[in-house]
């Protein structure tokens, strides 16, 4: 079931107008079809080229850090996410899917999780929002598209989680793991390091309620 | 960018509930609120997540097993 809560215009820098977005909560059959009609097969092709460039490289340059490397300058870290499996696993009120509408069109899309534990208020296992999956469309990107649809969604849809965070008496707590590329951003945003887990090899960052607060403040 | 929207409110459907508790559960939820640094309500919704997450995996089949921190003892929950 889809809800929206919150509309918002919007400049849509390809065609030099002024868009409606919706904010939903939940996504239908329709919009996981036109993911997986839409952004599937950009984002394929950007990872088949970013696989084909770094097979070209050396054996000796070959690495995790350069296909890393790679990925990020071809826009397509996340060309393995099925969002038709993240939506059907979802556990009752344990998960929640997030996503930005242009109408029918798909411009990004958040899934967060409400049962994992705080990172950093390790001891006593205060719960958190935890940002599972978080993408934007593959013309919002601006590794693919030089001049990208929409701007700044990303930062939206972890304003929503903390916002979320806030609303389920979390105190703003709001953690993820992020992909290489987005370091910087989640470091930007005042989130704290926590360093690379060791489980998925990817660094895990979390807003701390002061944090969450300046984050939030306009 | 979009700094008006930041705070936004997600859940618009909230819906109050009358919930009577004795003392005994009242002073269980006081302390975990304030072992969690959480309000009462918060408690409850987390505590409802929990619960319905463990009986969707348990009637899917799925063991909910606890271990001791020595690893060896291991004993199985029955949720009701």
């Amino acid at each position: 079931m889809t809800s929206c809560f919150e509309t918002f215009t919007v400049h849509n820098h390809e065609t030099n107008e002024v868009c409606q977005i919706d904010f939903v909560d939940g996504l239908s059959d329709n919009h996981l079809e036109f993911v997986t009609k839409e952004w599937t097969p950009i984002l394929r092709d950007r990872w088949e080229r970013a696989s084909l460039t770094y097979h070209a490289l050396p054996s000796k340059k070959q690495s995790e850090r350069t296909w890393q490397e790679k990925q990020r300058k071809f826009g397509a870290p996340d060309s393995h996410w099925n969002w038709y499996e993240k939506n059907q696993s979802m556990q009752g009120s344990v998960h929640r899917i997030f996503a930005l509408l242009n109408c029918e069109v798909v411009e990004a899309l958040m899934r967060v999780d409400l049962s994992t534990p705080s990172q950093i208020q390790h001891a006593t296992r205060t719960p958190i929002v935890y940002v599972e999956y978080l993408a934007v469309a593959p013309w919002n990107r601006p590794a693919i598209q030089s001049r990208p649809r929409f701007k700044g969604f990303g930062t939206l849809l972890l304003g929503a989680a903390v916002s979320l965070s806030f609303e389920e008496g979390m105190d703003g707590r709001c953690g993820l793991h992020s992909l290489t590329q987005s370091e910087g951003f989640y470091i930007h945003a005042g989130m704290e390091n926590l360093g690379v887990d060791k489980t998925c090899g990817l660094k895990y960052f979390e807003f701390s309620p002061d944090a969450a607060r300046k984050f939030l403040e306009p | 960018m979009y700094t008006h929207l930041m705070k936004m409110k997600i859940t618009k459907r909230e819906r109050a509930l009358v919930l009577n508790l004795s003392e005994r559960e009242m002073a269980a939820l006081d302390q975990l609120a304030q072992r969690k640094g959480q309000t009462k309500s918060a408690i409850l919704r987390q505590a409802l997540r929990l619960y319905e997450s463990l009986d969707t995996r348990v009637s899917q089949g799925s063991r909910l097993v606890l271990e001791a921190p020595n690893k060896k003892d291991k004993a199985e929950v029955l949720l009701l």
